[in-house]
Formats: structure tokens, sequence, C-alpha cells
């Protein structure tokens, strides 16, 4: 308000650029964002990544299998079938597009890509013997959340006003965005599980979302909007050139939450498992600083805590064993994503997904379905894993539910007290909510490719 | 800010971990404690969770420490679990095992005197997969059982296909000897030339096929069968082999008159060879050669211009010069 009553006071036309940048600029944010903490990128999909090789490839269809390292991401519980130490490290590969097309904003329509490698797993399992029972003592680390993105779109504004003169204000205005985010959210997690009777098992990760041992849990968009074109009363004839650098960063998180399993087996052919992980606040500290240079100059700063509030989700799975070379799992896992939201210190919860109060939200639970498989060629010397996968993973939306289904393939080779598994994913949507990327009523086509490396070793 | 809360938590969890761990570890750290599994400690080194490996592995692990009652019960309830021997069986995720619990009972049967009960467990643990533990057993469980029961006073029989074979002189590097051992109960062992033949499965009747290289001379070929009951057959086969071709000696070659630009040629000689000769020419004209001495005569017209001719001679063996 500052920024415009000096520009009111300087002259008619300073008043006039300043509408039009203000109009320019703030607007497209004001509908997609009423306040800075609400715009909120989270990728493609707000759903975790999922950990290891081997369960990628079988389609994330885990939870009732959860026979190896990374059982403590999946199903604690499973962790009680690992009878020696192993410890595995996991790392991931992701090449996401997007094909963006907006109903008012056609110039904004083309494919944004954006790539990533990270470290996705790592832990450390260790069978113990209790005095009443046996039990597994795990150390995790997990890449839950990628918040890697790219976005390069462009807007035009071609429009007037009317003004207290009586003649309208006219522009044709150019906007090009440029967007990068960067980013991960993981977690600490010690996990145990523990035997209650031969065939039930039950466990519990703790996960610890800190950047206490690391300064990289967090994520940090960098925004760049240069708005050139021409304005003038009655026709644009006088040129305007602004731009906009907005630097916003959440760190400093800190959170707790926990996984809660249960396995139940069955019998030597078939396992039953269930898996809570409890809804939790991922407090934070949110940076924002805004530099407006050229025809307009402002300067603004935000710091503030915030905090991240993540769904409940919970699901069950089922392990068939058919043979020793042959099995089949599938998996349910349902995500309360009205539990989802972000709030400031002093603000309401907004949705992460299009900045709207919860209150008017309209996301709805989703349910995801996986189904895989894995077939092992038992060689004299060594084992070959074929496996392959297919899922329903459907993203939270502003307007309810966006499909999106994935396949997946596997293979795995074991020698001696080594494994090494390799995983691709394919994940695909024909029509998701483009909102949450900063371009207002668009839909995209969502192309995601994952490449997953594990190496597990036994002792 | 992180509430003292969840650091509370957090430390508590961590430092849970490592009193478990730090007391959970040194020698017993896989080893079941006797209180949850009813065993001595030692006797079985990774954890116990009551699946069909945990009970085969502590079932071998008691048997190595003479428990074998209590190895015999785990075997049984390996064996409800999961029935099939194998090598690398899953176990869980990507570990596998070799399971023989079949084959692991019909030793302890054998160790406890129940011969028949270990001939079933260990024919099973075969038929379902052959190892040479397996046989080997099943070899001194049969054993026992015949020798006890006095049911074999046979010797096998040997029997050699082609036998008219061996008689026949030869020139061949080698022979293929193939044949048979019949008994009435077990054949156990076989022995050609001295190296002993592996027999794939045991039984009343075991088929055998190898290559017996031969020299020149007299060859002997050594036989040797035996069954369970330790009885023994012998036998010998002897084959001649001659590789050197017949030997001719001319006594007196004559040359006739000249006629029309020919000579009649007579030739005498002895044709010689360990074999009965079975052909002779001489300069492409067949000869006949007399079966007790050897002597030839032969007679035919040459051009007066011809400086040699060619001796051809054949042995019934097939060996030429």
């Amino acid at each position: 308000v500052n920024v415009v009553q000096d520009f009111f006071k300087q002259n008619l036309l300073s008043f006039i650029s300043a509408l039009v940048v203000i109009t320019v600029f703030f607007v497209p944010f004001a509908l997609a964002a009423p306040q800075f903490i609400q715009q909120v990128i989270i990728g493609s999909s707000p759903n975790p990544l999922g950990s290891g090789a081997r369960a990628l490839g079988m389609g994330s269809a885990f939870i009732g299998v959860a026979d190896d390292a990374t059982a403590a991401s999946w199903n604690p519980a499973g962790l009680i079938q690992l009878e020696t130490p192993e410890i595995s490290v996991v790392g991931s590969f992701l090449s996401r597009s997007e094909n963006y097309k907006s109903a008012i904003n056609p110039e904004s329509d083309g494919i944004q890509h954006s790539t990533s490698a990270d470290l996705n797993y790592f832990s450390a399992a260790i069978p113990v013997q209790l005095p009443w029972t046996n039990a597994v003592l795990s150390l995790n680390y997990q890449a839950l959340y990628d918040l890697n993105k790219s976005l390069d779109y462009t807007f035009n504004f071609n429009g007037s006003a009317p003004t207290p003169l009586g003649i309208p204000v006219v522009w044709n205005i150019k906007q090009q965005n440029h967007v990068r985010q960067t980013g991960t959210i993981h977690a600490l997690s010690p996990a145990i599980a523990v035997q209650i009777t031969p065939y039930i098992s039950v466990g519990v990760t703790v996960n610890w979302w800190t950047d206490r041992l690391d300064n990289g849990n967090g994520w940090q968009q960098d925004m760049t909007s240069i708005a050139t074109g021409r304005f003038g009363l009655g026709r644009p004839t006088l040129p305007l050139s602004t731009t906009l650098v907005q630097r916003e960063s959440y760190d400093h998180l800190n959170g707790l939450n926990f996984n809660l399993g249960l396995l139940w087996e069955i019998n030597e052919k078939l396992r039953l498992g269930a898996v809570v992980k409890t809804p939790f606040n991922l407090r934070m500290r949110h940076h924002l600083s805004t530099v407006t240079s050229g025809d307009v100059t402002g300067r603004s700063q935000l710091d503030e805590s915030a905090r991240l509030h993540l769904p409940l989700s919970y699901g069950a799975g089922l392990a068939v064993r058919l043979s020793d070379v042959f099995s089949i799992a599938m998996d349910i896992l349902r995500t309360e994503w009205s539990g989802f939201y972000i709030q400031s210190q002093k603000g309401v919860p907004v949705s992460p997904l299009d900045g709207v109060p919860m209150s008017e939200s309209r996301v709805k639970a989703t349910h995801q379905v996986r189904l895989g498989g894995e077939y092992l060629i038992i060689l004299p010397d060594t084992v070959i894993a074929v496996r392959a996968g297919l899922y329903y993973d459907p993203q939270p939306s502003p307007r309810g539910i966006d499909n999106v289904y994935g396949v997946s393939v596997g293979t795995g080779y074991m020698y001696k007290n080594l494994v090494f598994d390799l995983a691709y994913t394919f994940d695909w949507g024909n029509s998701l909510n483009g909102s949450a990327s900063g371009i207002p009523n668009s839909r995209f086509k969502l192309r995601r490719h994952r490449v997953y490396a594990s190496a597990i070793m036994h002792f | 800010m992180r509430t003292k809360l969840e650091i509370g938590v957090v430390s508590a969890l961590f430092l849970v971990w490592i009193t478990i761990t730090l007391t959970s570890c040194g020698p017993g750290i896989f080893q079941q404690s006797a209180a949850n599994s009813g065993v001595n400690a030692g006797e079985s080194e990774k954890v116990f969770r009551h699946r069909w490996w945990n009970y085969y592995e502590r079932a071998v692990s008691r048997m190595n420490n003479g428990l074998d009652q209590e190895a015999e019960a785990d075997l049984l309830i390996a064996l409800s679990k999961r029935s099939m021997d194998g090598r690398r069986a899953r176990t869980y995720g990507m570990h596998f095992t070799d399971y023989f619990p079949h084959r692991e009972l019909g030793v302890l049967y054998l160790q406890q005197g129940k011969l028949d009960a270990a001939e079933q467990e260990l024919l099973t643990s075969i038929k379902q997969y052959p190892s040479a533990k397996a046989s080997f057993y099943l070899n001194r469980a049969r054993q026992k059982k015949i020798r006890t029961g006095g049911l074999d006073t046979t010797p096998p029989r040997i029997v050699i296909e082609g036998e008219e074979v061996f008689r026949k002189p030869t020139n061949a590097l080698s022979l293929d000897l193939s044949g048979k051992i019949v008994d009435d109960q077990f054949v156990s062992g076989l022995n050609i030339q001295g190296n002993p033949y592996r027999i794939e499965q045991v039984s009343s009747e075991v088929s055998f096929r190898q290559t017996v290289n031969l020299s020149s001379g007299i060859n002997t070929i050594e036989i040797l069968a035996q069954d369970l009951a330790g009885n023994q057959t012998h036998r010998q086969l002897q084959v001649i082999v001659d590789r050197q071709g017949p030997q001719i000696s001319v006594d007196k070659i004559k040359l006739g008159e000249e006629q029309k630009g020919m000579y009649l040629l007579t030739i005498t000689g002895v044709a010689w060879d360990r074999q009965p000769i079975k052909s002779m020419s001489i300069a492409g004209h067949q000869v006949h050669v007399e079966s007790e001495t050897g002597d030839f005569f032969s007679e035919f017209r040459v051009l007066a211009s011809t400086e040699s001719v060619e001796f051809f001679a054949e042995d019934v063996v097939g060996n030429q010069v």
C-alpha cells in the first residue's frame, strides 16, 4: 500500500504504472495464493517416495512383504523377519515432465521438465534377543519427499481498466516466470520390531524430521518474474520493464511421527501386513524476500515460523508366496488429505495444493492400490530376480482427486551376501490440476520416470 | 522450535536402542535363550522364529550335540511345515538355505538302528533332491539291513553287451564297454580297469558304459562288481589289438619274352600276418594267398616301359600294406 501511495504522490502516470504492475504481478499470485506462505510447490505428488529398489520394482506393494532392511519405511513389523544384520543403501534418480494446458493463459502451455538424484535410503538393522522374545532394531535415513522442480512459463496480459480521468488505461504486458525449487524432506528413523507370538509381530518406526544432523532438510524456491511491454491512457505507448526476484525457503525442520506396523504370518505362504502412519506437524522457519526492480522498485522480507501438517495414512498389504521362486503382493493405502495443510505463525490453515483455506478446501482422501510380483531364477552360485508391478497412485487435488497410474519393472542380482537391485517406474496422469504450480486454471499431463538402485549386504 | 517432549522422546529411543544393542551384543547375540527355545545355549547360532528353517537348523545343531530325540522332534516339525528336500530353499527376502530334513531324519534313524525308517527317509530325500550324502547313508542303511538279516549271499552278475566283439582282434584305439551289473539285492560298487565307476542310483541293476583305451597286443580289461553285502564278482576280458599290416616277401621275379611291346611277368613269394590275410593284389591283379603257408603266385603281362609294380595286401582286421 505504501508503494502505491508513493507512486500516486509522484504523478498520475506513475500511479497508472503501479496499478498495471500490481495487476500484472500480484493479482495472479493473489488468485493462486492469498498469502505468501500459502504458495507451496510440492512437486507433482505430495505422496511420499517409496524406499528401496526391490520394493519399487514390485510396484511398491511391500506392506505385506517388508522382509528386507527397507521394512522400516513400509511396515516396521516386517523387520522381525531379518535374522542376520543387514545394511542397505539406495540411490534414486527422478525425471519428471509436465505438459501444461491453461484455459485462460494458453501462452503458458508447454512441457516443464525437471530431474533430480538423491540418496533415497540408508539403513542398518540388527536382530537382537530380548529376554522374552525376538526383536530387530534398525536405524534408517529416508528421503520421503522430493521437492525438486523447475517451471518456466509466460503470461500475456493484454487488457484495460477504467481511470478517474474517463480514459481507460490500456496495457500489453508479457510476463516471463522462472521458478526453481530444490530440496528434500528426509527423516532419521530408528525402528524396532518385536515378535509377539511366533506368527504375529509389531513394529514402530520413529521418524524424526530434523535438520539437526545436516542442513539439507527443507526446500528453497527461487522465482524470477520479468514483465516487459507497453501501457498508456487510451493506447499502450509507454514502455514498462519490471523484474521481481523472490526467494522463499523453508528450513529448520522439526517434527516427529510414527509408523506403526503389524505383520501376521498366517502360514508359510501367506502374510498380512498393516501400517498406520501418524499425522504430524512439521515445524519450520519460513523466509521470504522479494525485490522488485526496474520501473517499479520495492523490497519486502518475511521471516516467520510455520508448520506443515502431514496427514494420517493407513493401509494393509497381502503377500502370497506361491513357490520359492514366485511371489505376489497387493497393498491398499488410504491417506486422509484433509489433514494436509500449511499454516503460518498467525495465519489460518490453508491447503498447500492451491492456497485455499482448509475450511473451503474440497480435497479428498485417496486410496493407493499397488500390485506386484517377484520371480527368482535360482542358479548354483547366484540368484537373479525379475520383478514387475502396477499401481494406482491418485494425487490429492484442489478439486478432488487426480488419477495417476504407474508401472514398474525391476531386477536383482545376489552374489554371496551381497544383493544389488535395480528398479524403474513410470507414472502417468493425463489431467492433473496445475494450480499448485502457479498457472491458474491449468491442467497438465504427467510423465514421471524413476530409477532406483540398491545395495544390501547381509552379515 | 523443537519441543522438549520431542527431543526427549527421540533421546529416550536412542538410549533404548543403544542399551538394547550393547546388552545384546557379545558371543550370545544370535543364540536363542534357553527360556525361549528350551535348548541349551550354543546349539543354534541364529535367531529362532519358529520357521521351518529354524527348526531344521536347530535339529542339525542338536544332532551334532547328540540330542537325538530333540533333533528328531525338530525335524518332524520342520517337515510338517515344509516337506521337500532341496538346495537353496528360500527362507525370507533374498535369503536361501540348503534344506534336507528327510535326509537328516534318515541319518538320525540309521544311527538309532531304525533301518526301515532310515531307508524310507533317505529314499524320499534322494527322490526329492539327489545328494551324495543321502546316497551314502542309504547304502549304509541297506548294507546294515542286508548284513543283519543275512539277506544276500549271491554275488552280482556282470553282463557285457556285445561280448563277442571283444573276442575278435581289432586295430581300434578304444572300445566302448557297456553292460549291467545285476544283483538280487543292491549293487554297491563297480570298478573298471581299477577305476571306480560312479553309480548314480543304488539299485539291484546298474547299467554302465565306459570307453576303454587299447594298446597294441593283448589287452586285459578287468571288471569288479560288488553288492552291498560285500559279495564280489570279477571278470576279465582279453582284447587282441593288431595295428600292423601284412608283410610281403618276394622270392622270385621272372620276365618272359617280349611280344608286341609287352612282357609276361611272373612273381612268387610269401605274404604273412598275425591275422588271416583278407586280400592281396599286384599291379591291380588279384592274387591268391595260401592260408596255411602264405605262399602266393602271380603271372600277368606288363608293358615293356613298366619300371615298377604295386603290391597291396590287407588283413582281416583292416590293416593294409
